[in-house]
């Protein structure tokens, strides 16, 4: 409902009525892309899928308990998800291709996703050392990260559009 | 004419300026420093931008390559871990795609996601199993049957573990401790198996004599086990004892009839004149009158009745 | 009954216990019920127990390297980077952590997890309590410990005299110095390497906190005595130590074994020549013995220490033997430190070659053995060289082999820098005694790259073996070895590849030809390509020989384009390239031009050939004229390098 419309509702009340012609908007665009003209945008397959396919197309990218029914803690896992995320793209900058893939199980956080062959192996190393023991530190829980490296960002296209 | 040489001016113009900007943009190292560099508002066209090449680091071929087929799986995924195509020797897929086959798995992050169990290949839980007998601890050998379970064990106390996957081990409903066991094994009889069955309520199953104690009332679950524990002690000493107001129930107090106590009974015997016990058909007769009484009246038991009154009394029964 | 639901990930448990409480009241049982005791495990066993399963992937690095192709270190230098650069992360980590502790205050986990807890830190105007100083020394950290104790003095509290003998032991044992931390643990794998040999000097910090604190004591136990005295020891602040201990025996303190065995290890700094050290060691068992003093494990460690390097060989044996059967009588087992000292002193670089090995891995064979003394961890090593250099006895090393892999013995190992010198030892030794097949299939690709990366004289050692034996089809293999452990920029190791790949001829095969042809053009183009050769440190440029030897391999392939390249280079560069190549190499290099119809690049050939000085020359003009029509600019050329073409055909064939 947008807001003029509210306002009339909470308006007092009048004798005139109102008839709205144009169709209600409720497009869902949230992890959906546009096409462009020259079809040159490249889409891996998480972002080919639109939020509608996960459980049949595709899986979540975070997997826990929290968000099974009597799970425990299920906000302070979003916001450490969020937060692992944030930290994630920002410390490992430009090099993830893929979403980056929490996964919990216990007390261990398997942090995955594919990286860009971009940097040195000795500082992946540095920044694999240094994420998993500040993250650690920060979350209280035994982090891994997991990496698969890709040599070209072209590896994870899956579709042009 | 005059437009026309101004043209070639600006013609050549730009094409110095191309040039000098191209100049600049390659130029070595060394004379770079000296220079003036351009500043390079508009993108000129056709002007290379040159690149560091970026050396790519000799990489092996992924490990599958130098596998041997006899080799032992075990060793090479020995924990869990998120799936690695270098690793895996197994031509996968995953995803969908309307045509054409499904994604490989190189650089497939669904393969990533989704939890496997390629740590726990069946010759690896056999063997892992094997390492991990030691530490069981044998059944003991006289209990060979569920009925010596059941004679030697009669008290079943159930508990529950959660696992999260969250830092903290703690849950609530760990704390919830469950009792049970057969009204049987008490030994209790009469009043005082009455009085049990008063104290313990809905928790007493009648179809399989089994008494349920569920304690949750403390945090932890050391308190509520013996809390249970506490409350069958109690509720088992309680029914035992007699307390003096026990004594003065009367006729009048009594939940269900009995035809020993009552008025039938003696009426019957001064109609008889004999004891109740030595009169013919008199159980059916007592029967009748007790399901009369306690189940109420209704078709059945009045039918019931009369045909017991019938025949104590030597009548012929009603023809139907 | 029991309700177990498990989710993948979130799993529930439920335990169902049976109790005979309430048998008393039903029943009086007839037959008694006898439950089995628990098994008593520790909380570590289950997983060892399930670590025991699993063995070494030879096709997977440490697992302490991340498993991608990218990031598996493959020379020794790359697993050396790889694993210090993770902790270097990890180290940044802790310091943030340490700079901004208050930020890392949350309490998630519960049970709290100590590791992840920001650590005390301690100045000046920190508040201190006793607790704290019984805790940092329990954790052995040194210079927290003192601030802490200093600044506990400060206030006037009470230390209790039992915290005081343990600070100083702690600080006698350190040095005074902050050991490296139990969290670095690849620091302390890799740092041996770069320590050199300076073990034997005084490193003892002279009148620092340990001797402070031990003369500010009020009251010197002997307990205090022996901590000083040991740390003196341990750091060959020898004079002192003797000083005091002497001190010692004059106010009749009583010493412990422990001290005493400092002081044995010590007496090689203490006298100079082989009579008066042992007369020494002897005066030191007998003071023992009067003290009433069982000896241990130490002292038969700090005898054989002393004799190890105590020269006169033949005597150090003689006492060694005796010193072990003494201790065997008293019921001492020797550790496989003892043995590795034994093992310095029975083989020296002169004198006979004893057998003692043998006997030795006789005595330690099949067993797991921990770790009893810090010299255990010097006998894999002591023991693989022996067999190298002094024995050279193939089933002896892999009986030794097989110990190390037995049980959990490979903790023994030490360090990097042994593990390394341990696999190098028996890698030769394999390499020189065993068929060059069996060599190469049972040891190189079991061991390499994962486990040992061999050095380049070891590199060369298996090059020179296979040269030998004429296994040239193990050329390639080996020279993208060399490529991946960064030797390749090594000029020996590179005549070595390709003499063993021109010298065989006979051995040939069409497949092996077009493979040493790759070889050849990669050897090339490595030395060729301006940017890998600044990046790979190839100090030389390749020589007129190699190139020969390259044009030699690309000719014999027919690889008609690259054999020019390397032509061309060979003719452009005439001045810079040092040496000419073999008169075969451009003999065949002709030929080809000849097969693929290209007389001026044979005629190019046969001027740098003349220009060469070589004979040769002549002949191939005519072989080419004779071949080949060639037209009146190219015969003119000929000419004019050679002479006459008939003419010198016809000195030729007569």
């Amino acid at each position: 409902m947008s807001l003029p419309q509210l306002k009339n509702i909470l308006r007092a009340p009048t004798f005139y009525r109102l008839l709205s012609t144009s169709t209600a908007c409720q497009k869902s665009q949230s992890g959906r892309y546009r096409i462009t003209p020259r079809k040159d945008l490249p889409l891996t397959y998480e972002m080919a899928n639109p939020p509608h396919q996960i459980a049949h197309r595709k899986t979540w990218n975070s997997i826990n308990t929290s968000n099974l029914e009597g799970g425990l803690r299920s906000s302070e896992t979003a916001i450490e998800d969020i937060f692992i995320r944030k930290f994630m793209t920002g410390t490992w900058h430009a090099l993830f291709l893929s979403e980056i893939i929490i996964k919990r199980q216990h007390n261990i956080i398997r942090i995955a996703g594919i990286v860009r062959r971009s940097v040195s192996a000795r500082k992946m190393y540095f920044l694999i050392g240094y994420t998993e023991e500040l993250l650690s530190f920060w979350l209280q829980c035994p982090v891994k990260v997991e990496l698969q490296t890709v040599a070209d960002r072209r590896d994870v296209v899956f579709k042009y559009i | 004419m005059l437009s026309f040489s101004r043209k070639i001016d600006k013609t050549a113009f730009r094409a110095l300026e191309k040039h000098l900007i191209l100049a600049y943009s390659t130029s070595s190292e060394p004379q770079r420093e000296e220079e003036f560099r351009v500043l390079n508002l508009k993108h000129v066209k056709g002007q290379t931008v040159q690149r560091r090449s970026v050396r790519k680091a000799e990489i092996q071929p992924p490990r599958t390559t130098q596998m041997p087929v006899d080799q032992d799986w075990g060793n090479v995924w020995p924990g869990p871990r998120s799936f690695h195509p270098a690793t895996v020797p197994l031509p996968i897929r995953q995803g969908y795609t309307p045509t054409g086959v499904a994604p490989g798995k190189y650089a497939n992050a669904e393969l990533m996601k989704i939890p496997n169990f390629l740590h726990l290949t069946p010759p690896v839980i056999k063997r892992q199993c094997e390492a991990l007998k030691k530490f069981c601890t044998p059944w003991p050998k006289a209990l060979d049957s569920d009925e010596k379970c059941e004679r030697f064990f009669p008290l079943e106390v159930a508990s529950s573990d959660y696992c999260h996957s969250s830092p903290t081990i703690r849950d609530p409903l760990a704390r919830i401790v469950s009792v049970k066991f057969k009204l049987g094994v008490l030994g209790l009889e009469g009043r005082a198996k009455d009085k049990f069955l008063r104290l313990v309520g809905e928790r007493y199953d009648e179809q399989t004599d089994i008494v349920t104690i569920v304690t949750d009332r403390c945090p932890l679950k050391k308190q509520n086990y013996d809390y249970a524990m506490y409350l069958i002690t109690a509720l088992y000493h309680e029914s035992l004892n007699v307390e003096p107001w026990e004594e003065l129930k009367s006729e009048a107090d009594m939940e269900v009839y009995i035809w020993e106590n009552n008025a039938s009974k003696t009426s019957i015997e001064a109609l008889f004149g004999k004891e109740a016990k030595e009169i013919e058909n008199v159980e059916q007769y007592s029967q009748a009158v007790v399901r009369y009484m306690n189940e109420g009246e209704n078709q059945y038991t009045v039918e019931q009745y009369g045909d017991a009154v019938r025949k104590i009394l030597n009548l012929p029964p009603v023809p139907r | 009954m029991m309700n177990i639901s498990k989710v993948a990930l979130r799993s529930r448990v439920s335990r169902v216990k049976l109790t005979s409480q309430l048998a008393g009241l039903a029943t009086t049982p007839d037959e008694k019920i006898e439950i089995p005791k628990r098994v008593p495990r520790g909380p570590t066993d289950i997983l060892r127990a399930l670590e025991s399963t699993v063995g070494r992937d030879p096709t997977a690095a440490h697992y302490k390297y991340h498993d991608d192709p990218y990031l598996i270190p493959l020379s020794n230098n790359g697993k050396r980077v790889f694993a210090l650069s993770q902790e270097a992360g990890r180290k940044a980590a802790h310091w943030i952590r340490r700079e901004h502790a208050d930020l890392f205050q949350h309490r998630e986990a519960d049970p709290t997890i100590e590791a992840f807890v920001p650590p005390m830190v301690f100045d000046e105007k920190s508040e201190v309590a006793v607790t704290d100083l019984q805790k940092l020394i329990k954790t052995a950290q040194v210079s927290d410990a003192v601030v802490v104790y200093k600044l506990l003095k400060e206030k006037g509290a009470e230390v209790a005299p039992e915290l005081e003998q343990g600070l100083l032991e702690l600080v006698c044992y350190q040095n005074c110095e902050d050991g490296l931390s139990d969290e670095f643990i690849e620091e302390k794998w890799f740092k041996q390497s770069q320590k050199g040999k300076e073990k034997l000097r005084k490193t003892w910090k002279d009148g620092d906190f340990a001797e402070q604190l031990f003369m500010n004591l009020p009251n010197k136990t002997p307990e205090a005595y022996c901590a000083i005295i040991q740390g003196m020891a341990k750091y060959y602040q020898v004079d002192r130590a003797v000083q005091l201990f002497e001190e010692a025996q004059q106010n009749n303190i009583p010493l412990n074994t422990n001290t005493y065995n400092s002081l044995i290890s010590a007496v090689n700094i203490m006298k100079e020549s082989f009579d008066l050290r042992w007369s020494l060691v002897a005066q030191f068992l007998n003071q023992m013995k009067d003290a009433k003093l069982k000896p241990n494990l130490g002292t038969l460690n700090a005898i054989l220490a002393a004799l190890s390097s105590m020269g006169n060989p033949v005597g150090a044996r003689k006492y060694a033997l005796m010193t072990l059967s003494q201790f065997r009588e008293l019921g001492i087992e020797p550790s496989l430190g003892s043995w590795s000292l034994v093992l310095n002193t029975f083989y020296k670089d002169r004198g006979p070659v004893s057998t003692i090995l043998h006997d030795i891995i006789n005595l330690v064979e099949n067993k797991e053995h921990q770790i009893r003394d810090l010299k255990d961890v010097h006998f894999f090593v002591t023991a693989m060289e022996t067999c190298r250099f002094y024995l050279n006895d193939v089933s002896l090393a892999k009986r030794i082999d097989r110990l190390l892999h037995h049980g959990e013995n490979y903790n023994l190992i030490g360090d990097s820098y042994k593990e390394s010198v341990y696999y190098r030892h028996y890698f030769a030794l394999l390499c020189a005694n065993l068929p060059i097949e069996e060599f190469m299939n049972d040891v190189y690709y079991k061991l390499i790259p994962h486990i040992y990366v061999p050095e380049p004289a070891l590199m060369a050692e298996v090059l020179n073996q296979v040269d030998v034996n004429g296994a040239i089809e193990y050329v390639p293999k080996l020279w993208s070895d060399l490529v991946i452990f960064d030797h390749a920029h090594r000029e020996n190791l590179i005549e070595m590849v390709l003499n063993s790949m021109t010298n065989n001829e006979e051995l040939l095969t069409p497949e092996l030809n077009e493979k040493f042809a790759t070889v050849g053009w990669d050897i090339f183009s490595r030395f060729d390509d301006q940017d890998s050769y600044k990046v790979s440190r190839m100090k030389v440029a390749l020589s007129g020989d190699f190139l020969g030897k390259i044009l030699l391999l690309l000719a014999r392939n027919k690889e008609f384009e690259k054999a020019c390249c390397v032509m061309e280079k060979l003719d452009r560069n005439q001045q810079s390239i040092a040496g000419v190549p073999k008169v075969e190499a451009l003999d065949k290099f002709v030929d080809l031009c000849i097969e693929e119809k290209a007389p001026s690049r044979a005629i190019a050939c046969i001027q740098y050939c003349v220009d060469c000085g070589y004979g040769e020359a002549n002949a191939m003009a005519v072989r080419l004229h004779k071949k080949l029509t060639l037209d009146e600019v190219f015969l003119d050329k000929l000419t004019k390098i050679v002479g006459d073409i008939s003419l010198a055909g016809a000195k030729d064939s007569v």
